[in-house]
């Protein structure tokens, strides 16, 4: 008997508190409602507490097999989601580009249909190409996809865990002014993290050189600015994106050293505007271009906060994702 | 069309005293509480403990009983199955239970599997000198896993499809032991 129709967690028969949880995949902030967001946070608040008792795992995940698919470089982002699925107990399998097969030539698609076939449950995919992690779960219905980072499109569970970072400092996204500072236009995690925002009732503004800004920036529904002073008088909390050093060469920005002058997080700029604020990167950092060390270790600094919220929050969609496969129909 | 029958099988009165029975049983075996924890099962062994710990007050022998609540949902070996997903409640045992001795607490026993859960996840918190249950209705012959109550309050006779459901006052607004039964 599923519960059915209710816009908070309400109490079933036998009195423990149901989600309305029903994704079988995690593709993107846009396909989550508000309530949805809440549940994520929920459940990350108790897996918060698991982390911080001596022993740091539960059973829940023990007969499930996920498979990190990382096609695009990443440390921390995949070392992140390995520990959430070993935390809970999951088994868990590593791919990456590097030593394998797609170097011979195999595609996408036939390397996740040969890794499904060893057994895999859930699959974090991470790829180059905007939409990768929606044509798998499309062509492969069996397995259940969590983003992990596609093209330039959204970073589900970095807006997942940087939000909930922010409920946890403020109780409340209501209201919150959130100014995100940098690459916008080949930013996956601002995309996702200003969905998630306005989702959670934050206000956003964007902050980033001429050629960093998509044109198509009027749409977004967000404040937007090209002066980093007016950013950080208006925000509460400053976002800050990596400048990759790509940008460089494609002509984006004429040089590092022009972007730092005009742009870098540095204390002096954050003490002039005057009011309490905090600061949040989502790593790993180039220390002295984006961000000024000051300003990364100091008291005002969510950064480490994020990252260990980042094990919580994806227990948190494991956990919701797994055990929804049971009654949730593709 | 199905309903469902509702049938009271332990009035307030009773349940009441019952618990003071239980909670006077404690204060015998355990007073002064110094080497002891309370700690409910989550979600419904938790207004049962805190009726233990009201009746413990008014008799006089809470002393310095320390009581916690721990929730068994991400150690329960049917979590896939109960047809949505489900939210893991809080779990907050406030001080140590190395060495010292844990009484678990939860109203209706019936096949045991919730408390072997709860087993599993109190072990995540160090070696406990030993392990107690009070449980307010036993519902004998139902056992999946041989586990069994240390102190118990009454016990039921129910069949598999049926529900033994306790209520409270401040929280149902009425006050009792329902057998339900869909019919």
């Amino acid at each position: 008997m599923l519960a059915r129709n209710s816009r908070e967690r309400r109490r079933m028969a036998d009195n423990r508190s149901v989600t309305d949880w029903r994704h079988r995949h995690l593709l993107g902030i846009k396909e989550l409602t508000r309530e949805d967001i809440e549940t994520v946070f929920g459940v990350a608040d108790r897996f918060m507490e698991v982390l911080r008792s001596p022993v740091r795992y539960v059973p829940a995940l023990r007969d499930f097999t996920v498979a990190t698919l990382f096609f695009e470089p990443s440390t921390r982002t995949r070392m992140s989601f390995e520990l959430a699925a070993k935390r809970l107990s999951a088994e868990v399998i590593s791919f990456s580009p590097g030593t394998s097969s797609l170097q011979k030539g195999e595609t996408i698609l036939d390397t996740v249909a040969n890794v499904l076939a060893m057994g895999v449950d859930l699959m974090v995919v991470r790829h180059a190409s905007s939409g990768t992690p929606h044509l798998i779960a499309e062509c492969f219905p069996q397995v259940a996809v969590v983003n992990g980072g596609d093209g330039t499109h959204e970073h589900p569970t970095q807006a997942l865990l940087d939000t909930y970072t922010l409920r946890r400092e403020y109780g409340t996204l209501k209201g919150l002014r959130v100014a995100i500072v940098g690459d916008i236009l080949h930013s996956r995690v601002a995309r996702s993290n200003i969905l998630c925002l306005k989702k959670l009732g934050a206000e956003v503004m964007v902050c980033a050189p001429p050629a960093l800004l998509p044109h198509t920036i009027e749409k977004w529904q967000v404040a937007y600015t090209t002066q980093i002073n007016i950013a950080l008088r208006w925000c509460d909390v400053v976002y800050v994106l990596r400048i990759q050093k790509e940008r460089q060469q494609s002509a984006y920005i004429s040089s590092m050293d022009e972007y730092s002058h005009f742009y870098a997080i540095t204390m002096e700029r954050l003490l002039s505007a005057g009011k309490p604020f905090k600061v949040m990167h989502p790593g790993p950092m180039n220390r002295g271009i984006e961000i000024d060390s000051r300003v990364a270790d100091a008291p005002h600094s969510l950064i480490l906060q994020q990252v260990e919220h980042g094990v919580a929050v994806r227990m948190a969609v494991l956990y919701l994702i797994a055990t929804a496969r049971g009654h949730v129909k593709g | 069309m199905s309903g469902r029958r509702e049938e009271l099988i332990v009035d307030g009165e009773l349940l009441r005293v019952v618990v003071r029975r239980i909670s006077l049983q404690i204060a015998e075996r355990f007073s002064p509480f110094r080497e002891c924890l309370l700690v409910a099962i989550q979600p419904r062994g938790v207004p049962f403990a805190e009726r233990i710990v009201k009746t413990l007050e008014t008799e006089g022998y809470l002393g310095g009983l320390v009581w916690g609540r721990l929730d068994p949902t991400l150690y329960r070996d049917d979590i896939k199955m109960k047809g949505a997903v489900i939210m893991p409640a809080e779990t907050f045992i406030p001080e140590s239970i190395e060495g010292r001795t844990v009484i678990l607490v939860d109203d209706v026993i019936y096949t045991g599997r919730t408390v072997r859960a709860a087993l599993d996840a109190l072990m995540r918190f160090g070696r406990p000198h030993r392990v107690e249950l009070a449980v307010l209705v036993d519902r004998r012959f139902s056992r999946e896993v041989p586990i069994e109550p240390t102190i118990k309050g009454i016990s039921v006779d129910a069949a598999r499809g049926e529900q033994v459901r306790v209520c409270w006052q401040e929280i149902h607004g009425k006050e009792g032991v329902w057998l339900i039964t869909e019919v």
